[in-house]
């Protein structure tokens, strides 16, 4: 009988132990709910037809829900803030355990990041909600800072202990269940302030990508052929930070090469119909929800005379979800 | 010992470790001579040094940039030669960098758009990291960061070490 005894003792002490883990890792419930949009996706019904892929840029400026009512496209965002080149490339490989797309739609922002925009702050956001596989593991290899540890992912209590004396609400709130704060990975933002002064454009010791981002990018385009899917590449509409004439010849040149379409967004702000008066939430770093709407109408147009899309508002069982959806987008948005 | 007890000095032990405190304080705030700090108009700059916006007067321009999902925003202040970025860090805001904008300003140590390699070897050594056109003096926690175009000072930048605060 004394094993048995054991094997309790051990069990209690494991199920103490992986709750006390819950318990100090943030919950991204009700702030900081960057951090919830990694996970989200696994709840989805896998059927996108098309994948946006990036940064901040992706997920505050493209609303799936606009491109489903305007085209009846079916897409989702899998962007996180300030998501690394390296890490939409793993974010893609984990996507396609799930679902193939026809499309992978990658905004090129990150191509101008360099090792020093390695966070650990931001590697917590997009990480800490993701399901455990090889391509979770790659990630926090390929994302760490030098002062990061491996093992404080597997074990968040290693890193979060001192969130002991800060527990709030939220953390037993959202203890057993995860709060979804997320329109197929869009992040609607409504508030508005407009575009003012804006810093220097300062010069850069080098214009070039890094080799490790072209890679990278090198590395998306083979997964997405691999697999029969198109890749078309984009740059959403910012005013800030600066997007050189460099950068833009590089991604020109790069499209080129592989035949791939390259839709840069920042040239064509008035046919959009973006007021930056308006249509922005920081300034004319990100579009708000009027920005969004407006970007995400013109899209949804192009994509749907550029590539061979189902018009899924005419799939009875994809229409019934969809429009749940719509419903509280919606209801949302008016809110 | 008891496996009861080993357990429970392991969860303890696995609860009080990891990670630091950040400090309090950006330690440049009073003139320091371990750090490059900007003359300019009777005023000392310093990188990482506590910035306040009446000693330097009215800006051309200001601008604030938001991070992408954290509180907390860098602000930039525009004025007549030179730009100031600033963080904020426990309620205070300090200086992160200050950017020339032309040639009538020039380093403490008599640096200035238009001046030569050679010039800034003479000034400030051989001891440089070189990345591309750009080379980097560092100074405790504060960077000189030069960028020549056809061999000529094309930009100037004094630059806090964020990471030394953690």
């Amino acid at each position: 009988m004394k094993w048995i005894r054991s094997f309790i003792i051990i069990l209690l002490t494991l199920i103490v132990f992986l709750g006390l883990n819950r318990l100090v890792s943030p919950k991204y419930g009700d702030s900081l709910v960057e951090g919830s949009m990694t996970a989200a996706f696994y709840e989805e019904e896998k059927n996108h037809e098309i994948i946006f892929l990036g940064d901040c840029e992706v997920y505050a400026n493209i609303s799936p829900m606009v491109l489903y009512e305007e085209e009846g496209i079916t897409a989702y965002v899998r962007g996180n803030s300030q998501q690394l080149i390296h890490q939409s490339y793993y974010l893609l490989k984990e996507t396609l355990r799930y679902e193939i797309p026809k499309i992978v739609v990658f905004n090129v922002n990150s191509l101008r990041y360099g090792e020093e925009e390695k966070s650990e702050g931001y590697n917590r956001l997009m990480i800490d909600q993701m399901k455990w596989s090889q391509e979770k593991v790659d990630l926090i290899r390929a994302s760490m800072t030098k002062e990061e540890n491996f093992w404080s992912y597997v074990f968040p209590i290693l890193r979060y202990h001192s969130r002991f004396s800060e527990l709030s609400g939220e953390d037993f709130k959202y203890f057993f269940m995860d709060k979804r704060n997320t329109f197929n990975g869009f992040l609607i933002n409504k508030e508005v302030r407009p575009a003012g002064a804006l810093p220097t454009k300062k010069i850069l010791p080098t214009y070039e990508f890094s080799k490790e981002n072209m890679e990278y990018l090198e590395k998306i385009y083979e997964l997405c052929k691999e697999h029969g899917i198109k890749l078309v590449l984009m740059k959403a509409p910012s005013l800030y930070p600066y997007w050189y004439d460099e950068y833009e010849s590089q991604v020109v040149e790069y499209a080129k090469s592989h035949d791939l379409d390259y839709y840069n967004f920042t040239k064509v702000k008035e046919e959009i119909g973006l007021d930056f008066n308006t249509d922005t939430y920081d300034g004319g770093l990100h579009l708000n929800l009027s920005g969004a709407t407006k970007l995400s109408k013109y899209f949804a147009k192009i994509l749907k005379e550029n590539y061979t899309l189902t018009d899924y508002r005419l799939d009875k069982n994809v229409n019934e979800v969809y429009n749940k959806k719509v419903l509280e987008y919606r209801k949302k948005v008016e809110e | 010992m008891n496996l009861k007890r080993i357990l429970g000095i392991g969860l303890v032990t696995l609860c009080l470790t990891g990670c630091g405190e950040t400090q309090s304080a950006t330690g440049n705030e009073n003139n320091n001579t371990s750090v490059y700090s900007l003359k300019v108009s009777n005023m000392e700059i310093v990188p990482g040094g506590e910035f306040s916006r009446e000693k330097f007067g009215t800006e051309l321009a200001f601008s604030e940039l938001s991070s992408c999902a954290f509180d907390g925003k860098d602000r930039v202040y525009t004025y007549d030669h030179y730009e100031i970025q600033t963080f904020l860090k426990d309620g205070k805001e300090y200086v992160l960098s200050i950017y020339f904008l032309d040639n009538t300003v020039e380093t403490s140590e008599g640096l200035a758009f238009g001046d030569t390699l050679d010039k800034m070897k003479e000034l400030y050594g051989e001891d440089y990291k070189e990345t591309g056109t750009m080379y980097e003096y560092v100074k405790g926690n504060t960077t000189l960061k030069v960028i020549l175009q056809n061999n000529v000072v094309s930009s100037i930048e004094y630059v806090f070490d964020v990471d030394s605060l953690k």
